[in-house]
């Protein structure tokens, strides 16, 4: 029974926060570089040059503590920044990977040194970040990892191969979950080891997604050579720090992600409104739906949210946000194209591109199916007892 | 503040407790199979708890209840399939009559005597597109209070009030047709503060949907791990551990929006527009997620959860009873769509 979380504790927006919301806001106005240009590098260097003003202006890290150069704010600030930076034609950090994930992991996890080397970098993204989880025979079943790491010494030998590793293309380090205790299985000797990408035996090949467009790619690691020293919370601890960094990927991720389609969604009944369709009753329905369940994702954003800055967030919890994210995201293009008909759902478009582009949320960063287990098993509790 | 929390949890795990030890399944199947309410000893016990000043102010002679306890109780309600009449006294009844006590001496007499448990009164929701209502009217009841968008209006019922009885889905309620033109009304109060009764009225509706639908989990999760089948539980199996998953994303992402809008009526005050925009994403999403959950319920069990002596049949009945009370799933989209496509339109 769980009435102790009715109601759920939820991010709750303080005067100061609005202040700061006004400040980003009339910011963002002034500096919105626009959509970014279709050029691949060209899109690469805009990116970087956004984040770089973003960090100018004092907006990157607000919830880092000062002495990692952050501006000692809460979550609340972090949440009303990437609220703001949704609205922008740029809505993405380049190296969001490194600020919202591994930046707080390395604070949770890291050392002092480890604090030291890495974070400062990540805020202007002059070192960006990527995430080496999976691996060919390790999708879905993630503790089924077989990249090694031989000790040697204070050195790491890695050898093995990631996969669907997103930005590892552009990213200085990365975050190498690898088996470092000979033997071991399953989640028991892994270790986190930050890498550098620049090591002569990391080879990144690219995997272009279903339109073309390079999101992840292959990582081959041959005798690259790490620092024991640069492992995040210890060797043999590589499966704690890699879950807590898994939870981190939700959160403000997920608040970012409702205000796009939050935008999207305007745009098509903008065009109902234009095409004379906005008196329809399953025009009316079909919007009405999709808007509710937006608005319990930003909910469920922010209940997270509260959980993380409390350090009270079940294990497990973060599936419900993936999950329901994945259902609207589906649903919104799905119905977008669906209203907007065969003209534009024959010709390319943004409406097409996201909805191809949206049968990747039910797969990525754990696949539907693996976040209805996590539920089944860490929320429900289900088969404990077995 | 974080013991005025722990007092309000408390005090929801012991109405909890207490309910369940008084209504349990087979009384509550009994009262179902006739559509009659409970009988008279059991109403009075729970008459005793003094459930009807749940929604009233302290200077009204209520408890005085913050809102996330408020919440929190309606759920409790849900959870023990609480009779309607005891909800609709306890959230409706009671507020409207405490809001149209100051300048009317019979609803002023009625409430003091509905929070010592010695009056039963009736409600009805009016539908947004008027007509005839569908009243819950208690055996006895002596008033009919109807909570419209923003008016309340009071009817005597003793004698000659023009009503014909129906069968309930929600057994015992006492449902009947009432043609409200045909009656002449006590006392009427209309605006803000009105609607603010009937919007309360209905959070309390969808919290005890959610509260309902999740006892359906409980049991559903209790049972999967306790029932074998082909030698092993049959929560062992993917299928019904993603079907169980399936009704916790819905009640989870229902208990997220509830939280948010208790944060933003209860604790940040926020505009009346932005209220109203989440209470109908309440009012159109927790009762689906709910009713979701407890087909889902009954699907998990199989055949007993079909049958008529587990009682998953009182919990559907509940929820379904709530998500039309609410307007059901197309007319709550339709009541949000419209607001959110006039909205941009002013834009």
């Amino acid at each position: 029974m769980t009435l102790a979380e009715l109601p759920v504790e939820t991010l709750s927006f303080r005067p100061e926060d609005e202040t700061l919301r006004t400040e980003i806001r009339s910011w963002m106005k002034e500096h919105d570089p626009g959509a970014p240009p279709e050029e691949f590098e060209a899109r690469l260097r805009a990116l970087l040059r956004w984040q770089q003003d973003l960090h100018g202006a004092g907006f990157i890290g607000l919830s880092w503590p000062e002495k990692y150069g952050g501006s000692g704010l809460d979550l609340r600030a972090e949440a009303v920044f990437s609220e703001e930076l949704a609205a922008t034609g740029m809505p993405e950090l380049i190296n969001r990977i490194g600020v919202y994930m591994c930046g707080p992991t390395i604070m949770d996890f890291g050392d002092e040194g480890q604090a030291e080397r890495y974070l400062r970098p990540m805020l202007d993204a002059s070192e960006s970040w990527c995430q080496g989880f999976s691996e060919p025979e390790a999708g879905s079943d993630l503790a089924a990892i077989r990249a090694r790491g031989r000790v040697d010494g204070d050195r790491i030998i890695i050898n093995g191969q990631k996969v669907w590793t997103s930005r590892a293309h552009i990213a200085r380090r990365c975050a190498c979950l690898v088996r470092t205790e000979p033997g071991s299985e399953r989640h028991h000797g892994l270790s986190l080891v930050i890498v550098d990408m620049e090591d002569p035996g990391v080879n990144v090949v690219a995997l272009p997604q279903m339109l073309g467009e390079r999101h992840f790619n292959e990582v081959f690691l041959d005798d690259v050579e790490a620092r024991v020293e640069d492992v995040i919370g210890g060797l043999g601890n590589g499966w704690k720090a890699a879950m807590q960094m898994l939870s981190y990927e939700r959160g403000l991720f997920v608040l970012e992600r409702q205000i796009r389609l939050r935008r999207a969604l305007d745009e098509l009944a903008d065009q109902m409104i234009e095409n004379g369709r906005a008196g329809d009753r399953g025009v009316r329905e079909k919007l009405g739906a999709i808007s509710a369940d937006l608005e319990l994702l930003k909910a469920q954003g922010y209940r997270t949210l509260a959980g993380q800055a409390a350090g009270s967030l079940p294990a497990g919890s973060t599936s419900i946000d993936k999950l329901h994210l994945s259902r609207v995201e589906q649903e919104l293009f799905a119905v977008a194209i669906e209203l907007l008909g065969p003209e534009t759902a024959l010709t390319y478009n943004q409406w097409t591109h996201d909805l191809l582009e949206g049968r990747s949320v039910s797969i990525y960063g754990g696949s539907t199916e693996i976040q209805l287990n996590i539920i089944s098993k860490q929320l429900l509790g289900l088969g404990a007892k077995r | 503040m974080t013991t005025a929390i722990d007092e309000g949890v408390e005090m929801a795990r012991s109405l909890d407790e207490s309910l369940s030890r008084i209504l349990n399944v087979e009384i509550l199947l009994e009262s179902a199979c006739d559509d009659l309410p409970l009988p008279a000893a059991l109403a009075e016990t729970i008459a005793g708890l003094g459930l009807q000043g749940i929604a009233v102010a302290e200077d009204s002679g209520g408890l005085g209840l913050e809102l996330g306890d408020r919440v929190r109780l309606a759920a409790v309600l849900g959870r023990r399939l609480v009779p309607a009449a005891v909800r609709n006294e306890a959230f409706g009844v009671a507020p409207a009559l405490a809001l149209a006590a100051p300048a009317d001496a019979r609803a002023a007499e009625l409430l003091a005597r509905l929070l010592d448990g010695g009056s039963s009164v009736g409600l009805a929701l009016a539908s947004r597109e008027g007509g005839d209502l569908l009243a819950q009217m208690p055996e006895g009841a002596e008033a009919l209070v109807v909570l419209d968008l923003d008016r309340i209006t009071v009817f005597e019922t003793a004698e000659g009030f023009p009503s014909v009885p129906l069968a309930g889905l929600d057994p015992g309620q006492g449902l009947r047709r009432v043609k409200p033109d045909s009656a002449e009304p006590v006392v009427t109060v209309i605006g803000e503060r009105a609607a603010r009764v009937r919007r309360e009225f209905e959070l309390a509706l969808i919290c005890e949907a959610f509260g309902s639908a999740e006892r359906t989990l409980e049991l559903s999760a209790e049972y999967a791990d306790e029932r074998e089948q082909f030698g092993r539980p049959i929560s062992s199996f993917q299928a019904v551990g993603h079907l169980l998953a399936e009704m916790k994303l819905g009640l989870e992402t229902s208990r997220a929006g509830i939280g948010r809008f208790v944060d933003l009526d209860g604790e940040s005050h926020a505009p009346e527009t932005e209220i109203e925009q989440w209470r109908a994403t309440l009012a159109h999403s927790v009762p689906a997620a709910a009713r979701r959950a407890c087909e889902g319920a009954i699907q998990v069990h199989g055949g007993i959860g079909f049958s008529w002596e587990l009682g998953l049949h009182l919990h559907y009945r509940r929820i379904l009873a709530d998500q039309y009370m609410l307007g059901g799933e197309s007319a709550s989209a339709e009541v949000i769509g419209s607001a959110y496509l006039d909205r941009r339109e002013a834009a």
